[in-house]
């Protein structure tokens, strides 16, 4: 399955003294088994060009295609897409409503119209992917449990949609390290299971280290798209955007900056170990030895 | 010594009675001028601790002193709330009025301030934060980075002695927490405020005086940033991580390379590294 955003362009309330153009002519295609991360600061489009994903906002120039078909065409099911494509907001704790977690989970499936066995099975395999299997689903309320676990409950809500690709909109945002940690793994344990991730994120450390493709939002625009390899060596430009580097980027151009070289390829923890020591059995400290 | 602007003795707190203690036994002193971080997983009784140095809940157990006075005593109340002001997590719940400067009057307006000194102490409260510019746009038009610095000019213009941060940068993206933290760090800096700084960013901690990890409702760990994250495995214990730095030294360490100890940011890494290498 394959969603290709063609020319998009979306303007928030046309014709009216707060129109704003979010995002401008932005070209983009999600094909299956990726794991693209959708990059940029705060105001650079990405939320909005996140909802064009699965069909919540419409363009206002251009065509948002599933496996070839405009999803805003005529007679196009556009519950296709809602089923296809899951979109989990920011801060998706805050829309839990039911008064048990089971229910919450059911929501989705339930509108589907689908058997309560056929409900039940849904609501069973979403908690367990989402790590939850452990909790009395019919007994428990949402808002017992901690801020992590709610948010694991609001994920497992779109999963029970069973949809193909993921849509994540800062899915670790405001969560401890342990928490955050625990989430990103579940998102990656996901992706190995076959599901597309499309995941906003503004932490470059966890781009750097599980996304397989990454585009940079600047103004609206697509200003970079590629591995996150090589968005990483652009590390000046990112910093000129706002953004973030990766840590064991910012080591690498303060090395340069210093006059030592040997870093420009690393962005991962893992890398930068090997490449310093590299750099130590190849310098000095060695020949001292 | 220098005098405690904070002092926490032997703490106790719990939400409901005979209910499980969020904060128990916790004794902290933070002298005035410093700047201390409290650190520690969601749950792990840290922000029921800035509200109980606040004031909004009161200790079961021990004492708490803010400037001398005892948060248990209702006539303090107001005054600990000036003197020591608190800096919320979510940047839209706190901004309460429709143009930023009326924002940061808000809390003059409730202490009694005379309406003629109210716009010098506002002028100079949001510039203070470089938020001057802004004075009369509405918030909801401004950034998180730039609310969460009206909050702080809101808190300022109180002339408070210090200011509590209950992770105020957690929702904001990087660039409007290095905007926080930089207006945070001058205020302590340049007028000697005090400041407490909640947060669960190591990296946030890293440049503060002193570092407090909260773990089950207890102070697990007490120091200085370097001594604090020395260990990486010690900081995984209590679910927390080390600063990456931290972490990339001690892989280095384990691999033979001599880096010196206290290795907390990119350019002391730097440094070190090229001593090593060059």
């Amino acid at each position: 399955m394959q969603v290709t955003l063609e020319n998009v362009t979306h303007t928030y309330q046309p014709g009216s003294p707060f129109q704003a153009t979010a995002i401008q002519n932005v070209n983009l295609t999600i094909r299956d088994g990726d794991f693209l991360a959708l990059i940029g600061h705060t105001g650079s489009g990405k939320s909005t060009l996140a909802q064009h994903i699965n069909g919540l906002l419409k363009p206002t120039q251009g065509r948002v295609l599933l496996d070839g078909q405009d999803i805003h065409a005529k007679g196009y099911d556009k519950k296709e897409v809602r089923r296809k494509v899951g979109l989990v907001f920011q801060y998706p704790e805050h829309q839990l409503f039911e008064e048990t977690v089971a229910k919450d989970v059911a929501f989705g499936p339930k509108n589907l119209g689908l058997s309560q066995m056929e409900i039940d099975e849904r609501v069973k395999e979403a908690l367990a992917r989402v790590g939850l299997s452990e909790l009395d689903a019919e007994e428990k309320s949402p808002f017992e449990l901690s801020g992590g676990q709610m948010r694991r409950v609001a994920m497992a809500g779109v999963l029970a949609m069973r949809p193909q690709i993921l849509v994540l909109d800062e899915p670790a945002a405001g969560l401890d390290p342990q928490s955050r940690e625990d989430m990103l793994d579940m998102i990656a344990s996901l992706h190995r299971q076959g599901s597309t991730i499309v995941m906003v994120s503004h932490a470059m450390d966890d781009v750097a280290r599980y996304a397989t493709r990454a585009v940079v939002m600047d103004k609206g625009a697509v200003a970079m798209e590629g591995a996150p390899e090589e968005i990483f060596r652009h590390g000046e430009t990112l910093e000129k955007m706002g953004l973030d580097v990766p840590s064991v980027c910012k080591l690498g151009l303060q090395l340069k900056k210093m006059g030592l070289d040997g870093m420009e390829n690393c962005f991962r923890e893992e890398q930068a170990v090997s490449a310093i020591l590299a750099l130590w059995k190849g310098g000095k400290g060695h020949g001292a030895e | 010594m220098s005098e405690a602007i904070i002092s926490v003795e032997h703490v106790s707190f719990a939400y409901e009675e005979e209910g499980r203690e969020a904060v128990r036994d916790v004794t902290l002193s933070i002298p005035r001028g410093a700047f201390h971080a409290i650190l520690g997983q969601n749950g792990s009784g840290k922000s029921t601790l800035a509200k109980l140095i606040n004031g909004l809940y009161l200790p079961t157990q021990g004492t708490v002193t803010v400037c001398g006075l005892d948060t248990k005593d209702d006539q303090n109340t107001w005054e600990i709330r000036r003197r020591a002001g608190m800096v919320f997590q979510n940047p839209d719940n706190q901004l309460v009025a429709t143009i930023v400067e009326e924002d940061v009057a808000f809390g003059l307006e409730n202490i009694g301030v005379p309406t003629e000194e109210m716009p010098g102490r506002i002028e100079k409260a949001l510039a203070d934060v470089d938020m001057l510019p802004f004075a009369h746009r509405a918030p909801h038009t401004l950034s998180g980075g730039q609310k969460q610095r009206v909050a702080i000019a809101g808190v300022l213009a109180m002339r408070p002695e210090a200011i509590i941060f209950d992770e105020s940068t957690a929702m904001l993206d990087p660039r409007g927490r290095k905007e926080v933290m930089a207006a945070v760090k001058k205020l302590n800096q340049e007028q000697g405020i005090t400041v407490l700084w909640i947060t669960h960013f190591m990296e946030e901690a890293v440049n503060c005086d002193r570092v407090h990890v909260m773990h089950d409702g207890q102070i697990a760990l007490s120091g200085t940033p370097e001594e604090v994250f020395a260990d990486p495995d010690k900081i995984r214990v209590y679910r927390l991580d080390a600063p990456p730095m931290a972490r990339l030294a001690q892989q280095l360490r384990q691999a033979g390379m001599p880096l010196g100890q206290g290795i907390l940011t990119v350019d002391e890494m730097a440094k070190e590294v090229c001593r090593l290498c060059k």
